[in-house]
């Protein structure tokens, strides 16, 4: 059992599978990122997964390519990311509760609108994107098939953590961002809509939640399951938390929890007697005891998760 | 006296003027009808208390409110300035008294928050040489690469003035900026300004101590409730004179503190050590005597410890080192809710942050804190009667201004907000009171009250410590005085042998004259 | 752009209370409405299905029963939910709190039947057990704050997850828990006699209805009336002056979880033994999370909980025939909970503001 297990072959599958399992991890916890770091806590990223996977499966399903799916996702992101803002920003509605409410009402509405539109019991098939194997690289032993065998969302979603740290040290914008996050008040004396500044953020950050959650109907599983997100968007929150709201962190923290996720997927195929469930359940015990553990100084903005308002 | 002996003479024009210039914040007139100007390079201060409408005028002119009535003229020209950036473009720039600053963020990128430049990166490298030039002109060092919370608050409030500076002001707008700094700071920012003005800046200094007012203006505006009492040169007028303008009666600078014959140790501290949020180090082993019948004023520029020592004897805060004794029993590492049942009580520096629940009624919020002792509680419930008659009682012999009990805290104004914290923590009586900036941002008549309180308690054998930002305060209420620097007591001396110039100095670290 | 006009937002000041019920009716209204919409455009037929929904539910004095039923665990997961929203403690762990309750009554009910048999000693432990076993899960994740300041937010969720599949392994995979149909997980049924008692004989509606209630009239009390009341309110609008004023926050945090665990503790016991009569994965199709909805709809008034949780009693009651009685499909039902919630946040956050001339009290 155990010696079959450590094979070259499963350990790199093992990897290969924890890089493709960082996906939507990463991605949802980019736009998280962006969304705090200008003060707006999301808590609707779960909610928001699901009407990703939600939205891919109801536009094949009306004919749709998977292309046109992703784009659709897009717009519904922007939508739930834009509507997050309006009620919690304009509305200074309090934002745990409203993330809350999105999650609610993203899992209710999947489970009709699936239930509903399917009454046939016709099962719709995603076409899955293919792995894009990157020419010479991909040829490194071990390496090439870990890292650069993967499918294009996976490379972008990587090459997503680089770009945003970019923008939100180098750029103008991105100063806006930080700055929104830390002190609303000397943002707004310097002539900056907060308002708009936070409502991008959090637009942002819904189109990222919503693609991450696209990511398991195009890339891992062609079938749309009720609640198949499982909790990555909570995993998202915590990997920003993790991170010490830094990317550099906040990826090592994703590679750890997609890892155990891998390793779960792995195991199971092997005749190992460890239950099933156990190894399901070890990234969320991870997570408490990470967060227990946690000494460094936290890096959250202060102003996180509380309206602005010109006082 | 300044030495500005002919401030008008040699300065081209008038810069800004206002005519009429009325601002309502129904059912307050916060500025009625004023007519202001101001000389190309002239510095002239606004004068008058708190509520007089000195901060209200300077955020008409800095756009982030905007008149009912009246026009603004720029060089001549009626303009409507309708937000802070507007302002900036024209060249009016303003350091409010709290500092718009991100803290974790570095000097330059403060700087260069908004700044309107081509493109969609920041230019770092041009940024930096321009503060570097900015800093050597005014002869003051600071590495634009510094992280704002390492600063010191003058320097902090040197990032703000480089903001305005950057972006070319010709009028520069300051909101009682001494409120933070040490007497050395002022004098440093005084010879800074006045080389401002000789180049040609305008500046308007908001203050409410006559002695800046002499000491840096060339003209100064008294105003007092929402009115224009009237424009003087400096040079012309006493600081008695600037006085019954600002209130309008002979002011009586003290209130009559009798001498006492002072009791036995109350509190006692020793060797406490502390460290702020940050994990520093902020009090360095103190050591004092608090007796009965005394007040003993805690004289320090914020940001030098009082805080966390502030915390440590009321109980939120952990000692490092050191232990507090009160009446014999060590309180040091006990729960806030022990400290206070043993007879210590405390009126904090953020009434509404640390004393009071806003949602509650005022009846509920006279027994924060006390909810649990009898006789408010009888049993498994709250006593009701015993809670409305105390609630009603304190409402009374505290004159606090309210429809009822029952009416909403979040409704009252600043002075009533302290009644209400002064009739709790009176009403238990305690033998020990800590009062951590009790008058800050009260109007005159309240800050007599509440100082007539605090006489009357000692008087009858309490002991108050008094935290202070304002030395004339602590020199009146105070029978000794301690003051506080970077953490540790500097001196602790009598009132009455009390060298006010020595005690400026030892606010700001210097003990040795030869320092000075 | 309203400021062009000379006007401009402010906040308002206490809402009338009547406003307050009126606004919740609305909110509903709206919410009917939109899932009237999402239901026709599936091909259904909203006003049919509606009248299906409330004949099922209220039809007649069976029926009625049969909704208060449904309320009971509704209820007590509701006012879980307010002893701590009310302190701003965000426990989202309903659900896993209520499995674990489930688990812990169950677990109790097989070590101490073979001994005390039945009546009212083993009644009793079975209840306590519900209780502690909730009341223990919540008291975790308020020593995880309290000790090592893990948000509640993350870790009832977590611990949600861990104990919904804990439970799932339990029931597939070990031999105690395991039913002796071997395939589908849940436990063998539960002896009648162990069963909650029936309240009338021509219903299911079992004692757990009027625990509820009753809880729901203390809890009522408990806040407004008693010093543990005051300091519950007391931290929620204002932790820091509570801190200052002596208060020991992280033990007020571990008493609520513990009470606001054994509540939801107690909805997952009366499940067990009051309707389903076994244990599974069955027992709560996300009554956790819809308390939740209800404290939140009822503004966290413990009294308003109990007429809304009958409201959605209801709507699950009435739920049950649709698909049967007209081919949509039950969950439908989430959809017009989550949708009332949200119409009612909307309509109570626009109420805080009124729109007037430009001027406000500085």
């Amino acid at each position: 059992m155990w010696d079959e297990f450590f094979q070259a072959a499963v350990i790199v599958n093992i990897l290969a599978a924890t890089i493709r399992i960082s996906t939507p991890l990463l991605l949802s916890a980019m736009g998280e990122l962006v969304a705090e770091r200008s003060g707006v806590m999301n808590l609707g990223v779960e909610g928001m997964m699901i009407f990703g996977t939600f939205t891919v499966w109801l536009v094949v399903f009306n004919g749709g390519t998977t292309l046109l799916a992703i784009a659709v996702v897009v717009l519904v992101g922007a939508f739930l990311g834009w509507l997050l803002g309006w009620l919690v920003i304009y509305l200074k509605m309090d934002q745990t509760v409203t993330g809350l409410s999105i999650n609610l009402l993203a899992s209710g509405f999947s489970i009709y609108m699936y239930r509903a539109f399917n009454i046939a019991g016709e099962t719709v098939s995603v076409e899955l994107l293919p792995n894009l194997s990157i020419p010479y690289l991909s040829n490194i032993p071990y390496i090439g098939q870990i890292v650069f065998n993967q499918s294009i969302y996976t490379y972008l979603a990587f090459l997503s953590v680089p770009v945003i740290a970019w923008i939100l040290h180098r750029t103008k914008i991105g100063l806006a961002i930080r700055s929104c996050g830390e002190n609303p008040g000397a943002v707004d004396t310097r002539g900056i809509n907060v308002y708009h500044i936070r409502m991008i953020s959090t637009t942002f950050g819904g189109i990222m939640a919503c693609l991450g959650g696209a990511f398991l109907m195009t890339v891992v599983s062609s079938r749309f399951l009720p609640d198949m997100t499982a909790g990555r968007g909570w995993l998202a929150i915590i990997i920003v938390i993790a991170g010490n709201w830094k990317p550099a962190r906040m990826i090592i923290a994703t590679l750890i929890f997609a890892f155990l996720g891998a390793l779960q997927l792995t195991l199971t195929t092997f005749d190992i007697a460890i239950p099933y469930e156990f190894l399901l359940v070890m990234p969320y015990v991870l997570a408490l005891v990470a967060l227990m553990l946690s000494r460094t100084r936290s890096a959250a903005p202060a102003k996180l998760a509380m309206p602005y308002s010109r006082e | 006296m300044g030495d500005n002996i002919n401030p008008t003479a040699g300065h081209d024009y008038i810069l800004l003027e206002t005519n009429k210039l009325t601002k309502l914040f129904p059912p307050v007139t916060a500025n009625d009808g004023i007519d202001f100007e101001i000389y190309k390079g002239e510095i002239h201060c606004l004068l008058g208390e708190n509520g007089a409408g000195k901060t209200t005028l300077a955020e008409c002119l800095f756009g982030f409110y905007t008149p009912d009535q009246g026009e603004i003229l720029w060089k001549g020209e009626k303009v409507q300035i309708n937000s802070p950036s507007e302002a900036m473009k024209m060249g009016i720039g303003m350091v409010h008294q709290h500092f718009m600053l991100v803290d974790t963020h570095t000097v330059l990128e403060n700087i260069l928050l908004g700044r309107d430049t081509p493109g969609f990166l920041l230019d770092e490298r041009a940024a930096r040489k321009r503060i570097t030039e900015l800093c050597d002109q005014y002869n003051v060092n600071l590495d634009p690469n510094a992280l704002i919370w390492q600063l010191s608050v003058g320097e902090q409030q040197w990032v703000e003035i480089l903001k305005a500076l950057y972006e070319g002001v010709e009028l520069l707008i300051l909101d009682e900026p001494t409120a933070v700094l040490t007497p050395h700071e002022s004098e440093r920012l005084f010879s800074i300004l006045k080389r401002m003005s000789q180049e040609g800046l305008s500046i308007i200094f908001i203050t409410h101590k006559l002695n800046e007012v002499v000491q840096v203006s060339d003209r100064v505006t008294v105003l007092r409730k929402g009115k224009k009492v009237g424009t003087v040169n400096t040079w012309e007028v006493s600081k008695a004179g600037l006085a019954r303008m600002m209130v309008g009666r002979d002011v009586v600078f003290r209130v009559k503190r009798e001498k006492i014959v002072r009791g036995e140790a109350l509190l006692e501290l020793h060797g406490v050590q502390a460290q702020n949020d940050l994990g520093f180090l902020s009090v360095r082993g103190i050591d004092l005597t608090l007796h009965k019948g005394e007040i003993l004023g805690i004289a320090g520029v914020a940001g030098n410890g009082q805080k966390e020592l502030f915390e440590v004897l009321i109980g939120v805060r952990e000692t490092r080192k050191g232990k507090v004794v009160l009446q014999g029993e060590v309180i040091s590492g006990k729960s806030a809710g022990h400290i206070r049942s043993k007879g210590l009580s405390h009126v904090p520096s953020d009434r509404i942050k640390e004393g009071l629940v806003m949602d509650f009624t005022i009846a509920e919020n006279m027994i924060l804190g006390y909810e649990w002792s009898k006789p408010f509680r009888k049993g498994l419930q709250l006593n009701n009667k015993v809670i409305r008659t105390f609630a009603e009682e304190s409402m009374d012999s505290y004159e606090i201004a309210a429809p009822s009990i029952d009416h909403l805290t979040g409704s009252l104004s600043g002075g009533n907000l302290q009644k209400v914290v002064l009739a709790r923590e009176i009403g238990s009586r305690p033998s020990v009171i800590l009062a951590n900036q009790p008058c800050r941002g009260l109007d005159v008549g309240v800050i007599e009250y509440v100082h007539n309180q605090f006489l009357r308690l000692r008087g009858e054998g309490v002991g108050i410590l008094l935290f202070s930002e304002d030395i004339e305060e602590i020199l009146t209420l105070s029978d000794r005085i301690a003051v506080i620097y970077q953490g540790e007591i500097l001196d602790v001396t009598d009132t009455d042998k009390a060298d006010i110039e020595k005690l400026g100095l030892l606010m700001a670290g210097v003990k040795e004259i030869q320092d000075a | 752009m309203l400021k062009a006009f000379g006007l401009e937002v402010v906040k308002a000041r206490k809402i009338n209370p009547i406003v307050q019920i009126l606004l919740i009716i609305v909110a509903v209204l709206v919410a009917f409405l939109i899932s009237g919409w999402f239901i026709s455009l599936t091909g259904g037929d909203p006003a049919e299905a509606f009248t299906v929904m409330f004949k099922g539910a209220f039809g007649n004095k069976r029926k009625v029963l049969e909704t208060l039923l449904r309320s009971a665990p509704l209820l007590l997961t509701a006012l879980a939910t307010v002893i701590t929203f009310r302190a701003q403690i965000w426990s989202i762990g309903q659900e896993g709190q209520l499995f674990s309750g489930a688990m812990f009554a169950y677990l109790l009910y097989r070590i101490f039947q073979p001994v005390l048999r039945e009546g009212l000693l083993l009644l009793t432990v079975v209840v306590i057990g519900g209780f502690l076993g909730g009341a223990l899960l919540g008291l975790l994740s308020g020593f995880m704050k309290a000790k090592f300041n893990v948000d509640i937010i993350i870790s009832t969720v977590m611990l949600n997850y861990i104990v919904t599949t804990m439970l799932l392994f339990l029931l597939y995979d070990h031999k105690y828990w395991m039913g002796t149909t071997t395939y589908y997980p849940r436990t063998d049924p539960i002896a009648e006699s162990s069963w909650y008692p029936i309240l009338t004989s021509d219903s299911r509606l079992h004692m757990g209805f009027l625990i509820a209630v009753g809880l729901a009239i203390l809890i009522y009390w408990i806040l407004k009336r008693t010093p543990y009341g005051y300091d519950i309110r007391a931290l929620g609008a204002n932790p820091i002056a509570t801190k200052f004023k002596g208060i020991n926050i992280g033990r007020l945090i571990m008493i609520t979880m513990f009470f606001s665990g054994g509540l939801a503790g107690l909805a997952g016991a009366g499940e067990v033994f009051g309707v389903h009569h076994n244990l599974s994965m069955e027992i709560s199709p996300g009554y956790g999370y819809t308390g939740i909805i209800i404290a939140m709809v009822a503004e966290l008034n413990p009294l308003i909980c109990i007429l809304v949780s009958v409201l959605f009693g209801g709507l699950i009651n009435g739920s049950t025939i649709l698909i049967a009685a007209t081919g949509i499909h039950s969950s439908i039902t989430f959809v017009i909970q989550a949708l009332i919630l949200m119409s009612v946040l909307i309509c109570r956050a626009l109420m805080k503001y009124r729109i007037r001339r430009i001027a406000h009290v500085g």
